[in-house]
């Protein structure tokens, strides 16, 4: 009877402990699309020193997000992530406008991508 | 490095929980989906392991997934006939009253060359031996003996034999089994006392217990030259 009880709790929290994880995903991944996507503007602008605060908050966001990401998905896809996002605040700091919107769509891609491989679909499942 | 350690002291001690949870029941008598789902957890358990960049998280909720699916699958089938019978299969009588059953060999794909390797590895070395033989779900065959030709049992010598009883171990490498002590009514004086006559104490025995008929014995340790 006791192991009955443990294995129907344990189901339940499985279950809504992955409901949680993917709004959890969704929302980190979220944060840092709307950091990227503030800066692409900023850039648009030119307005080199406000993209450095955005750039600041991007990085701290990115730091918090990465170890939170590393517990739920695959670590590969978090280092290819790191790694553009590494590139975008070299280019940001040289202020190469044409490298810096082509690293700003690959990160924006890579983190579309942690998105999609979440949702359940047909293709994820099989 | 630390990182290995640590994923496989977490995944070694979650693995021994899950099987502890699964049951008792050893490699040689799990049925066949039990046995693919053993194989199926270790499986799982090993990837994350070797390779640090998969997360826990992909190794231990299918684990504990598959644990609540089998533990769900064995109640069911405590329940249910049906879905026993649907899991597991149903044992299939291969000899019947001596003689072969052609049918059933077929439907289970069993060759004769199989199934007489099956009965030599029992001690039957001639279909005349055996009046019932028997494929379990697990995959085992199981045999009833023609009356004439099994061994002779104590019955059919019409003797008295008492009832064995069951061992029970009261020191085990110099450690007193209290709980087992409590169950036949005993405590440690009553040790103390059947090994004052050598001159022997708990901490000196390797093993000490009640056999079969309830005798006392004891094999001291065995003490290192010095």
């Amino acid at each position: 009877m006791k192991i009955n009880i443990f294995v129907s709790l344990l189901l339940i929290f499985i279950i809504i402990a992955s409901l949680y994880s993917h709004n959890f995903i969704n929302k980190e991944v979220e944060k840092i699309e709307n950091n990227l996507k503030e800066i692409k503007i900023i850039v648009e602008e030119k307005d080199w020193q406000k993209v450095n605060i955005s750039k600041k908050n991007l990085i701290k966001n990115w730091k918090k997000t990465q170890e939170n990401l590393s517990i739920f998905i695959d670590h590969e896809a978090i280092h290819d992530l790191d790694l553009s996002i590494s590139q975008l605040r070299l280019y940001l700091e040289e202020q190469n406008e044409k490298k810096v919107f082509e690293e700003l769509n690959l990160s924006l891609t890579l983190l579309a991508d942690i998105k999609k491989r979440e949702k359940i679909t047909f293709s994820n499942v099989f | 490095m630390l990182i290995v350690i640590m994923r496989t002291t977490i995944l070694y001690l979650s693995v021994i929980i899950v099987i502890r949870l699964m049951g008792k029941r050893q490699i040689g008598e799990l049925q066949p989906f039990e046995l693919a789902i053993t194989i199926m957890i270790s499986a799982l358990a090993a990837f994350p392991m070797e390779d640090i960049d998969i997360p826990l998280l992909y190794s231990l909720i299918p684990i504990f997934l598959m644990l609540s699916f089998q533990v769900i699958i064995s109640q069911l089938s405590l329940k249910s006939t049906w879905v026993r019978s649907f899991i597991c299969g149903r044992p299939t009588i291969l000899i019947k009253n001596g003689k072969l059953e052609e049918k059933e060999l077929k439907k289970l794909r069993i060759s004769l060359t199989d199934l007489f390797e099956q009965l030599r590895m029992k001690g039957y070395y001639s279909l005349e031996e055996v009046e019932f033989a028997i494929m379990e779900t697990t995959g085992e065959i199981s045999i009833i003996p023609n009356s004439k030709k099994r061994n002779i049992r104590i019955e059919d010598l019409k003797l008295n034999v008492s009832q064995e009883k069951i061992p029970i171990p009261l020191i085990i490498d110099g450690k007193v089994e209290e709980k087992n002590l409590k169950e036949i009514n005993k405590d440690k004086n009553w040790l103390k006392n059947k090994l004052a006559k050598d001159n022997l104490k708990a901490k000196d025995i390797f093993y000490a217990a009640l056999d079969t008929s309830h005798n006392f014995i004891y094999q001291p340790q065995k003490k290192e030259k010095s």
